[in-house]
């Protein structure tokens, strides 16, 4: 099995083909854009998205709690997709039979639950930014300094690879661009965003439960 | 007032009223409903519409001051511009005649104000379009307006019954008549295969007796097809067609005012560039049309050329129908015409006067193509001419249907039900599956769960209601059938627009660089959110966008007569074609490097080339069913060795292309025609699931999960937006019996596979006898399927795989 690591300054972090990514000297599981809560917010609204379609990613999110058992979960933004529903007391159970691991929010923009919601979780916000050995962590992506690494979500970014015989295959994956990382969305409710490889991209698109580094090159056009 | 004023006034016009113009006024009298079978041009709108005045003058013989009677009739027409035209019309003759009858216009450019002010007094006319008129269903007290309607014209019901609209227009007639079961309902339909069936569709499964009226007039058309001087010099592929445009500029030049048709908007935009360039002298008298250029600019062409003041306008199907251009007198279609129909409406947009003579000249853009001009003629000599196939089951009108009556005074599923069945769309809805799209409103379609919140239609004793104001606003927002494509809009600095671009040309480029729109260069300034501001270049060569939009199949029928016109080439005492003559040549190289097959024959040739080896089959049959066909072929050679096939077609025959040799007498002995359940075949043969999801997007839309072009966009709207890819995901996933989803497999079925016309193809195969040849050399026949870039592929892959050898490709190109 091939594990893609990528390292800033000596620490160590695994991009996982959950959608995920494991920063194994502080034991931490970083998780961007669940949108929790999408599809109750969608049914309370008239648009009929399977119910079960939104558990899926609690069941995700569990099973990489069990094989990782990680210290600290962060998670960069759009945790919820919109409004407080009912999808938040199932988080809220989910995080209860875990307290031993604290979880982290970098507010997203889709984040307009109360203040009052988070801590009733413990769940510590960072409004914008949280900053940790050198890596800026936020929801959107933001200008760092040259010795700074920033990974983000926000964008759901995807690829599009495009074979013999007009074939294409649209993927989600993990965007490197120099000294930046955007993160694929965790929640099964979510698009893609196609992003173009350029001269400095590196692309590690997610295929099933494997994740594969597409190469850079020079843009065609 | 009676009908002896009306023949006054026909005679003060110097008219004479025709049979069938008198023939519906007494049937409409007489309480029928029906069908007018008449082309554009005869006086058709004058057969129903002093039908429904007589039929008032009955009603209300002295009537000058008194009360308003209110709604009378009302007359749809498929598109707006043509609304226009029908109250002009109609509101002069009532001034003629002295008649308080009135008249108005309803459609998407009518402002709130003129509809406020109809809403509390309706015309006694109500010129409208079918999703105007959903919109008048979705109104409080709309039973009110409807209260003394006696008739419903649908204008031009050959463009509308082929569509979704057609499926809008039976659910509203089948809810007027549920008002008022004596509504009588009149289509008017120009003549395609269809018309008894047109007729019953329209009319739905009513008691109301019923007639079919047909005009006695007779459209002369003359096709002539322009030739290349030598045969030997014109290409054997491709489909833009320009070679010949020095043929057609002394045509331009000898006559009033031309229209000429392409098939797609990048043709289009080609074609005005190079006559512009080749012939300067045109410069400020030509005009380009098409569906992608904005509203404005195209009003401003369809009025220069209705006053005559247009030499030439090149356009797309965006002209098909629609206003009158009397000053035009000619009519070139460039490329195939695809089918019958299309091209006899095309040929009649000139001499738009009764029994004129439509002459249409064939700009052929490839060798083979040629035959195209014969085949046409053989058509309309022989009455040949497509059917319009209306849409059955289809669950996402039904859906949006539902929501909008409920988003009014709300409806008893019982009463709804019972007029649904009686449409021709839905007449084998179970109770069941209506009680399926029942609670797909009412919650969601999902098994009940403890704490499901689902908000659309509610129910209120046994009525199905919207109570939710913002529910309420969407839908109103969203109605209709007509999907669009998400577009960029393209405009000036100024603001000024010129029109809309897709997402996947504009991508490619960058702010600097020029492209070719709506007859200029353009240099792009920026790309911000869904607008491409640009500015005008002086730039000579811009990049010419295209559209998606896929290729339309040649129908059935035009395939018939090409078949039929290779075999009078056999024919000394028949062939008096001009363009089978100039084919000579070509068809002699056939022959020679091959074989040229009569209609008892099925050719296939396997040629080695460096590209492969390559298998081609003519089943002359359209691209749509070549697709299909292709599929299956390709994977019961698969059987017999592990193999990748790159798959190519036209409309004449399709290419398997291998890297590896195929055994193709070992492939024959497996009878690759010989199918005995198509539908089973098609599910090994083809990724279906690919094209429903593609199918599945304009389902979504209608049915009301996705909405676009939603104004004012707050951060509560924003959060409810979704594509119909996730839906069709999630569905496919946890509710894989919704009906929506199944609706999208039927629909590429039917639609997108043709199977009815692929298994008539197969029968066709099985009787003829096969010929195999061995060209050294690709034939005239397969070159253009050979150079054709679009492409698919047929392999046992998986993902992983496929994946894996993309990502190698990739990584051996940088």
């Amino acid at each position: 099995m091939n594990r893609n690591f990528i390292i800033v300054n000596n620490q160590q972090l695994e991009l996982l083909p959950q959608k995920a990514i494991y920063w194994h000297e502080t034991q931490t599981l970083i998780i961007s854009d669940i949108h929790l809560g999408k599809a109750t917010h969608f049914r309370k609204n008239g648009l009929p998205l399977p119910l079960e379609s939104g558990i899926e990613d609690l069941r995700m999110l569990e099973a990489l709690l069990i094989k990782y058992k990680p210290s600290r979960v962060l998670l960069l933004g759009d945790l919820f997709h919109s409004e407080w529903n009912q999808e938040w007391l199932l988080f809220g159970s989910l995080l209860k039979k875990y307290a031993d691991v604290s979880f982290e929010l970098v507010r997203g923009n889709h984040d307009i639950l109360k203040i009052h919601h988070y801590d009733n979780l413990n769940i510590r916000l960072h409004e914008h930014t949280f900053i940790e050995s050198g890596i800026v962590f936020s929801h959107e992506k933001i200008k760092v300094d040259d010795n700074q690494f920033s990974i983000s979500g926000h964008i759901h970014p995807g690829y599009k690879l495009y074979g013999k015989g007009k074939q294409s295959l649209s993927l989600p994956c993990f965007y490197r661009e120099k000294n930046t990382l955007i993160m694929p969305a965790f929640g099964k409710l979510t698009g893609l965003a196609h992003l173009p490889s350029t001269k400095h991209s590196e692309i590690f698109v997610i295929s099933e439960d494997q994740v594969h580094l597409i190469k850079s090159r020079t843009r065609l056009f | 007032m009676t009908e002896k004023n009306i023949l006054a006034w026909f005679k003060k016009q110097r008219w004479k009223p025709h049979v069938f113009q008198m023939e519906t006024w007494k049937a409409m009298l007489d309480g029928y409903s029906g069908l007018i079978n008449a082309p554009t041009g005869s006086g058709k709108t004058y057969s129903a519409w002093f039908g429904i005045l007589l039929e008032y003058l009955q009603k209300y013989p002295n009537d000058q001051k008194k009360t308003k009677p209110g709604l009378q009739a009302i007359w749809i027409t498929p598109i707006r511009a043509l609304a226009k035209e029908i109250e002009y019309a109609t509101s002069r003759s009532c001034t003629d005649l002295g008649i308080p009858f009135s008249v108005a216009i309803r459609s998407g450019d009518t402002t709130a104000g003129q509809k406020a002010k109809q809403k509390k007094q309706m015309p006694e006319l109500l010129i409208t379009t079918p999703e105007s008129l959903h919109l008048l269903l979705s109104n409080k007290g709309y039973p009110d307006i409807f209260k003394n309607l006696s008739t419903v014209v649908v204008d031009e019901w050959h463009e509308l019954i082929g569509s979704k609209r057609g499926v809008q227009m039976e659910l509203a007639l089948s809810r007027l008549k549920g008002l008022n079961p004596d509504l009588k309902i009149w289509g008017i339909s120009a003549t395609i295969g269809n018309l008894e069936e047109a007729k019953d569709v329209l009319l739905g499964k009513y008691e109301s007796p019923t007639k079919m009226i047909r005009s006695e007039i007779v459209k002369n058309v003359q096709i002539e097809t322009i030739f290349p001087d030598v045969i030997e010099n014109f290409p054997w592929a491709g489909f833009i067609g320009t070679q010949l445009l020095p043929k057609v500029i002394p045509i331009i030049h000898k006559s009033q005012s031309v229209l000429i048709f392409t098939n797609t908007r990048s043709q289009s935009e080609i074609w005005y560039q190079k006559l512009l360039e080749a012939a300067p002298d045109l410069a400020g008298l030509i005009a380009l049309h098409h569906g992608s250029l904005d509203q404005n600019t195209r009003t401003w062409v369809e009025d220069n050329l209705h006053e005559g003041k247009l030499k030439a306008v090149i356009c797309t199907s965006s002209l098909d129908l629609g206003v009158d251009f009397s000053a035009v007198d000619t009519v070139i279609q460039v490329g195939s015409p695809k089918g019958v129909a299309r091209f006899m409406q095309r040929a009649g947009r000139s001499g738009h006067r009764p029994g004129a003579l439509s002459k249409i000249y064939f700009v052929p853009t490839n060798s083979l193509e040629i035959i195209e001009g014969a085949a046409m003629r053989e058509a309309i000599k022989q009455n040949v001419i497509e059917s319009r196939v209306p849409y059955v089951r289809s669950f996402d009108v039904l859906v949006q249907y539902l929501v909008t009556l409920a988003v009014s005074d709300g409806f008893d599923p019982d009463v709804i039900y019972k007029e649904i069945i009686k449409t021709h769309c839905f007449a084998t809805v179970t109770k069941d599956e209506f009680s399926w799209c029942l609670q797909f409103i009412t919650n969601g379609g999902n098994s009940l769960q403890a704490y499901d919140e689902f908000y659309k239609v509610e129910i209120e004793d046994g009525i199905y209601k919207v109570l939710d104001r913002g529910v309420a606003m969407r839908h109103r927002l969203s109605m209709g059938t007509i999907v669009g494509d998400s577009a960029l809009q393209v405009k000036f600095l100024s603001g000024k627009r010129l029109g809309s671009i897709e997402e996947s040309f504009i991508s490619k480029l960058k702010p600097g660089d020029v492209f070719w729109f709506g007859g200029k260069n353009l240099e792009i300034i920026k790309v911000h959110h869904m607008e491409v501001v640009v500015r005008k270049s002086t730039l000579k060569n811009g990049k010419i966008p295209s559209w998606q939009g896929g290729r339309m199949p040649l129908s059935s029928q035009l395939s018939a007569m090409i078949r039929y016109k290779i075999d009078n080439y056999f024919d000394d005492k028949v062939n008096d074609d001009p363009e089978l003559n100039k084919l000579k040549g070509l068809f002699e190289l056939q022959s020679k490097r091959s074989h040229l097959p009569t209609s008892k024959e099925f050719l296939i040739e396997y040629v080695q080339t460096k590209e492969g080896y390559h298998v081609f089959m003519y089943p002359f049959e359209g691209r749509f069913v070549h697709e299909g066909m292709a599929a299956i072929v390709a994977r019961k050679i698969s059987e017999i060795q592990p193999i990748t096939f790159s798959i190519a077609m036209n409309d004449y025959g399709f290419e398997l292309l291998s890297d590896q040799e195929i055994n193709i007498e070992e492939a024959l002995s497996l009878d690759l025609f010989n199918i005995k359940n198509l539908e089973s075949e098609i599910q090994m043969s083809i990724n279906a699931t690919e094209m429903s999801k593609r199918r599945f997007r304009e389902i979504a839309s209608i049915a009301g999960l996705v909405f676009q072009g939603y104004p004012n966009k707050s951060m509560k709207t924003r959060h409810l937006q979704a594509n119909s890819q996730l839906f069709f995901s999630v569905f496919e996933k946890y509710d894989a019996e919704n009906l929506l989803l199944r609706q999208a497999y039927d629909e590429v079925l039917d639609f997108q596979l043709e199977i009815e016309r692929m298994r008539m193809a197969y029968d066709r195969i099985n009787q003829q006898s096969i010929i195999l040849t061995r060209p050294i050399k690709p034939t005239p026949f397969a070159f253009p399927i050979m150079v054709d870039r679009t492409r698919s592929l047929y392999t046992n892959e998986n993902i992983q795989d496929r994946l894996l050898k993309m990502k190698a490709q990739f990584d051996k190109d940088s």
